[in-house]
């Protein structure tokens, strides 16, 4: 479990806090979304999670350990795939994944396994310097989980990569969060957060707004109607109907029954929307 | 559970060896070593046989900083610090 209560951060040599008094819960099983625009502070806050930047104010517990007081050890349980995929270039797949292996006490994953699992089986013999910026991508999602944590921190992880390779991974981590394991996902990207997470933080400026369910989110903050596009005299028209007895609107019913319908979409408010209206910026 | 450790450990030295191997470590101190006996060949006697006792004493720091400042030019160079943070290493070191 993680708890954050009243975080503070300023890094040396600043006048300001970075951070300005955080309060959240990530619970076991749950996907938890980080999202917020480049400067916002999302960077700091995992920094701090995962014990980079300690001289912080207030409190940090991930799995029931202070953050300032962890050791080394602490990381057996901790995997972390940052933004940036950052490995031996001259070392290939293969043996970037041993090397890391090895500081480990547990026993960790056939590192072959993992490679196969995220479609790089061909390419473990190759020298990551050869890598596209996908297939590193996939290595350090392969790096984090190598070791069974149960905490997984994830940058950013299907930046980069091609849509066929980004639902393998989304699949993976959906598969992670039904083993159990907290997931704590850090993007800019609405439609891999509107996805995966259970509940997003939207963080701007070094403070969250807002925490909920991306799903409540879009209902609460859309409109209750339906769209209905459809043809009429090879023409292409729309209506729009509230979803409140929409089965006794009879011009709704009428649509349906004598029109060549195109599209129904109902009309609940996007993520991004939704980011926009409650912190006044957009996520870029 | 010691024998892990020690298992983890001479991994961990396999695969250093094989990082500075591919990074070209052994090739960059054999050069050096090539330029110690270029030197102490020319040096006129006297002076190599004090050149050659400094040379002995001195090498096993010079070797050692060599490898470790190769090292973490190396990992600053490719950024595997944070990622070498994030991992155990106190624990297998």
């Amino acid at each position: 479990m993680i708890k954050v209560k009243g975080l503070y951060y300023r890094y040396p040599g600043n006048q300001n806090d970075t951070i300005k008094g955080l309060d959240f819960e990530v619970k076991k099983g749950e996907i938890f979304g980080f999202l917020g625009p480049s400067g916002a502070g999302k960077s700091t806050t995992q920094k701090i999670l995962i014990g980079i930047l300690k001289n912080y104010k207030g409190s940090v517990t991930v799995l029931d350990k202070e953050i300032g007081s962890i050791k080394s050890d602490f990381y057996e349980n901790i995997g972390v795939a940052f933004e940036f995929p950052n490995f031996y270039t001259k070392l290939t797949a293969i043996e970037n994944l041993n090397f890391f292996a090895s500081f480990y006490c547990k026993k960790v994953a056939n590192p072959y396994a993992l490679l196969e699992s995220v479609g790089l089986a061909s390419d473990a013999k190759k020298k990551v310097a050869d890598f596209s910026k996908g297939m590193k991508m996939r290595l350090n999602f392969c790096r984090a989980l190598m070791h069974d944590p149960d905490i997984l921190f994830l940058d950013e992880p299907t930046s980069g990569l091609d849509p066929v390779n980004a639902r393998i991974l989304k699949d993976i981590i959906l598969k992670k969060q039904n083993e159990g394991k907290i997931i704590f996902l850090t993007t800019h990207d609405m439609h891999t957060a509107d996805e995966l997470c259970g509940r997003v933080a939207f963080m701007v400026d070094g403070k969250i707004p807002l925490i909920d369910s991306p799903k409540e989110l879009k209902l609460s903050k859309g409109k209750k109607s339906l769209k209905v596009e459809y043809l009429e005299n090879s023409n292409v028209q729309t209506s729009e109907f509230g979803l409140d007895n929409i089965v006794e609107n009879s011009a709704f019913i009428d649509i349906l029954r004598k029109k060549e319908i195109r599209t129904i979409h109902t009309q609940e408010a996007s993520l991004d929307k939704i980011f926009i209206e409650v912190t006044g910026r957009r996520l870029e | 559970m010691k024998r892990d450790i020690i298992k983890k450990m001479s991994q961990s030295i396999k695969n250093d060896v094989i990082l500075q191997f591919r990074s070209g470590f052994y090739y960059a101190y054999m050069l050096i070593s090539v330029i110690y006996i270029v030197v102490l060949r020319v040096l006129p006697e006297n002076l190599a046989d004090m050149a050659l006792t400094e040379t002995i004493f001195t090498d096993p720091s010079v070797f050692g900083y060599f490898f470790m400042g190769a090292l973490i030019m190396l990992e600053k160079d490719q950024h595997t610090l944070e990622s070498l943070f994030v991992t155990d290493r106190k624990s297998v070191v």
